[in-house]
């Protein structure tokens, strides 16, 4: 299914949600579960929280899905948006039990996403296929300079702001700002060319 | 293109969206208070970012190791909503405290660049046609930028107050009427000393002359003040008045036949006597002439 096709898959499920069709709600949930529950277990890093933020996004796309615009942007778009934003709140409603040790720790762990591999050996077509995709990710993600994407992924999957990123790695906050934008600019340009 | 910004500018909104799509942008930050300034504003740059990078951070979430979620999740979630009474308003209602959702903040923003944009186009289209009426219409403009100044005058030497002023409303309107006139003029009279300043309208199609009061005070019960028109170097009478103390009468208009004047004037005179200049005016001023007039 190309991504044409999977965005109009999308805008059909949540009309049927939007009238109670509980049978929508559960395929839209197997389409996008396995992407959004590896994105919000890897900033929250607790199975427990992650389950529950997943139960959270979709019993928010339950109750909203009538008010979804596809004009407005793409499904998923959404979907990792509201769900990052969860995660993050999660994460930093508990910040304060860590220690600085941790949160250096923290980062270091971030740090080395770029060379993580699965955790699981599912070798289902969609799985597969969604495992490519992050690949791809990571194809990208070398071709940025490296403090720029390490600068993303700390910023995406933290849930520290960017002077706590900035005082934590020791660097300042203007170097933080720039690296960001510049990283942000650069794979919006990669993805834009692919 | 969107707009245009300096280099500074640009890189700094480029920032702030960054941060913002990110989940990076601290609501205790000084940051925070710039980029919810520039939502409020609707900047076209910022909304163009916002949408870009909401896209982006997809890239980045799908960078996370692939596992599956526990299928107890979903279980527990069609159990959860098969629980849940059909709201009425659920598809309606939308908390944007529990869900913010970004891409409504792009179309607002979108929205307000519309608004924005069409409001600029009107502006412009009204400062050119404003423009174009004041380049046509200069001699006019000097008139009513003079007519301003001394209707604020008036109202503050004679301490007016709104209401007061509102009272002559019609003999302002009368006024103001008078310089849509072609032929209209406001001329602006001193004393020898140019210390001080008196004003009068002059309009040949509406035959009147209005005097200001100003700088006039009352004088004694014999005298009267008595304005003139100097046509052909020759003084003319057009009427004599008085400045009652206990009267904030801001004006005072005559009836004239004159098709124009050189200058007028204003002298102190005996009350009842035949007009004719016995004195030297105290206030004196020429007829101004506009652009082709």
């Amino acid at each position: 299914m190309n991504r044409k096709d999977s965005e109009a898959e999308d805008l059909s499920l949540l009309s049927r949600i939007a009238r109670s069709d509980a049978d929508a709600l559960s395929r839209l949930y197997d389409k996008y579960q396995r992407k959004v529950y590896s994105a919000v277990l890897q900033i929250v890093r607790n199975q427990e929280d992650a389950a529950e933020v997943l139960q959270d996004v979709f019993l928010q796309v339950w109750e909203k899905a009538g008010l979804f615009d596809g004009d407005r942007g793409t499904f998923g778009a959404w979907l990792a948006t509201l769900a990052h934003n969860k995660a993050i709140n999660v994460l930093r409603s508990r910040r304060f039990k860590k220690s600085a040790l941790e949160i250096r720790q923290d980062f270091e762990q971030l740090s080395g996403i770029l060379s993580a591999q699965t955790v699981d050996s599912r070798t289902a077509l969609d799985n597969q296929i969604e495992d490519d995709e992050r690949n791809q990710m990571l194809a990208l993600l070398t071709q940025i300079p490296e403090t720029q994407s390490k600068a993303l992924i700390l910023a995406y999957y933290s849930g520290y702001s960017q002077s706590e990123i900035a005082e934590n790695l020791e660097i300042p906050l203007g170097t933080v700002k720039t690296r960001m934008r510049q990283g942000m600019i650069k794979l919006r340009e990669l993805l834009d060319g692919r | 293109m969107i707009g245009t910004y300096s280099q500074e500018e640009r890189e700094r909104i480029e920032a702030l969206a960054s941060a913002y799509v990110l989940g990076v942008l601290d609501e205790n930050e000084s940051d925070f208070a710039e980029f919810e300034a520039l939502l409020e504003a609707g900047d076209p740059l910022l909304a163009e970012l916002l949408e870009a990078g909401f896209d982006t951070t997809i890239a980045l979430a799908e960078l996370a190791p692939q596992v599956n979620a526990p299928a107890h999740i979903k279980e527990a979630l069609l159990s959860k909503i098969s629980s849940l009474e059909m709201s009425t308003d659920r598809m309606v209602r939308y908390d944007q405290n529990k869900a913010p959702l970004p891409s409504s903040t792009v179309r607002l923003l979108r929205k307000k660049n519309r608004t924005i944009i069409s409001i600029s186009l009107l502006g412009g289209l009204l400062v050119c046609v404003l423009l174009a009426f004041l380049v046509i219409k200069s001699d006019k403009l000097e008139r009513y930028s003079g007519l301003t100044k001394v209707l604020m005058r008036q109202s503050d030497s004679l301490k007016l107050s709104n209401k007061e002023f509102a009272i002559n409303d019609s003999l302002v309107r009368c006024v103001l009427n008078m310089l849509q006139e072609e032929n209209a003029r406001l001329v602006t009279m001193t004393t020898t000393s140019q210390s001080k300043h008196q004003h009068v309208f002059f309009s040949p199609k509406q035959k009147m002359v209005v005097v200001m009061r100003e700088n006039l005070q009352p004088i004694d019960s014999n005298h009267v003040y008595e304005i003139w028109a100097v046509v052909g170097n020759t003084p003319k009478p057009i009427g004599s008045f008085v400045v009652d103390p206990h009267d904030k009468e801001p004006m005072y208009t005559f009836s004239t036949d004159l098709a124009s004047a050189e200058a007028f004037g204003i002298s102190i005179e005996e009350k009842g006597a035949t007009p004719s200049p016995k004195s030297e005016m105290i206030y004196i001023g020429e007829v101004p002439h506009f652009g082709k007039n």
